[in-house]
């Protein structure tokens, strides 16, 4: 059996025993059909995952920072849960995830608090001021 | 849109197979590079650079995923959901011997040959641009390294 055939037998393989499961596809098509093109998508401006660690109290909390415009979110998520402080934003904010959506209010000072988040991927829609839809990129909380 | 998830999604699964990752975990990677597509509609607009835009994107989100993974492992939590080995091997599925020890063969190469033979594993076949960009190497390189590997393989199999 040469390079070639080899090859050729181990995708035969992979396809017999490690086929992308039917969700997985599914999921797939759910995901391209998030598309709205009447929100503006706030932009990360900071992620500790991205940062060198230089502090090591706080090392359980993944710190995100998101900003467009008049709007800003700084994001804490630890523990499954996340805290969000919110500027320029009012009412509440949803928060989705490839497996359904909360709804948080925004407290006087700013602060959403999810306790739980039903799936470490994440992202948030909030309402702006002046009633536009601006959300965040999907991040892992 | 939803008829591109179609032939790449196979090709996002090897990237993240090639990294051990778990059948959710291997979910998660492919469901993310397809988030992180939609907010970049506009800016990937060449088709084929496409493929290679998700297969960079699909490393990305696995070596997050394994640093998350770390920083768990780091701060005592329970054992993550991530290097369970490859899918339990259903003995009547692959009829011949040789196939199932090439099959765990496969998961015993080292990292580098086992991401690389993963991903020419791929149904469609991935070209090798779009593998070199997955996996951050070479174009030139992905030849020889692939009869090496190959090679190792056969004499891994071989071994079992």
């Amino acid at each position: 059996m040469d390079d070639d055939e080899l090859v050729e037998r181990l995708r035969s393989i992979a396809n017999r025993v490690d086929r992308v499961p039917a969700w997985v596809r599914l999921a797939a098509q759910a995901a391209l059909s998030t598309r709205r093109m009447d929100e503006e998508l706030a932009e990360l401006v900071h992620d500790s995952w991205e940062s060198p660690q230089l502090v090591r109290s706080d090392e359980d909390a993944h710190v995100l920072a998101f900003e467009t415009g008049e709007v800003s979110v700084d994001v804490q998520a630890e523990a499954g849960g996340l805290r969000a402080l919110v500027g320029g934003a009012s009412g509440e904010v949803v928060v989705e995830t490839p497996v359904g959506e909360v709804r948080v209010g925004i407290g006087a000072d700013g602060w959403v608090v999810v306790p739980e988040l039903p799936h470490p991927t994440v992202r948030l829609r909030l309402t702006r001021e002046d009633g536009r839809a601006v959300v965040t990129p999907w991040f892992t909380a | 849109m939803e008829r591109v998830g179609g032939p790449y999604t196979p090709l996002l699964w090897s990237v993240a197979r090639g990294f051990r990752l778990g059948t959710a975990d291997c979910a998660d990677v492919v469901q993310n590079t397809w988030l992180k597509l939609v907010e970049k509609l506009g800016s990937v607009t060449e088709p084929d650079r496409l493929a290679a835009w998700l297969a960079t994107t699909a490393r990305r989100e696995c070596l997050q995923l394994l640093r998350r993974v770390e920083r768990r492992r780091a701060a005592d939590e329970e054992p993550p959901d991530v290097a369970d080995d490859a899918p339990p091997l259903d003995d009547g599925l692959l009829p011949a011997e040789r196939d199932i020890a090439l099959w765990r063969a496969v998961d015993r190469l080292p990292d580098g040959c086992r991401r690389l033979i993963r991903m020419l594993m791929a149904d469609p076949p991935p070209p090798y641009v779009e593998i070199a960009r997955a996996l951050d190497i070479a174009v030139g390189s992905i030849g020889p390294s692939r009869g090496r590997c190959l090679e190792r393989l056969r004499k891994l199999a071989e071994e079992m």
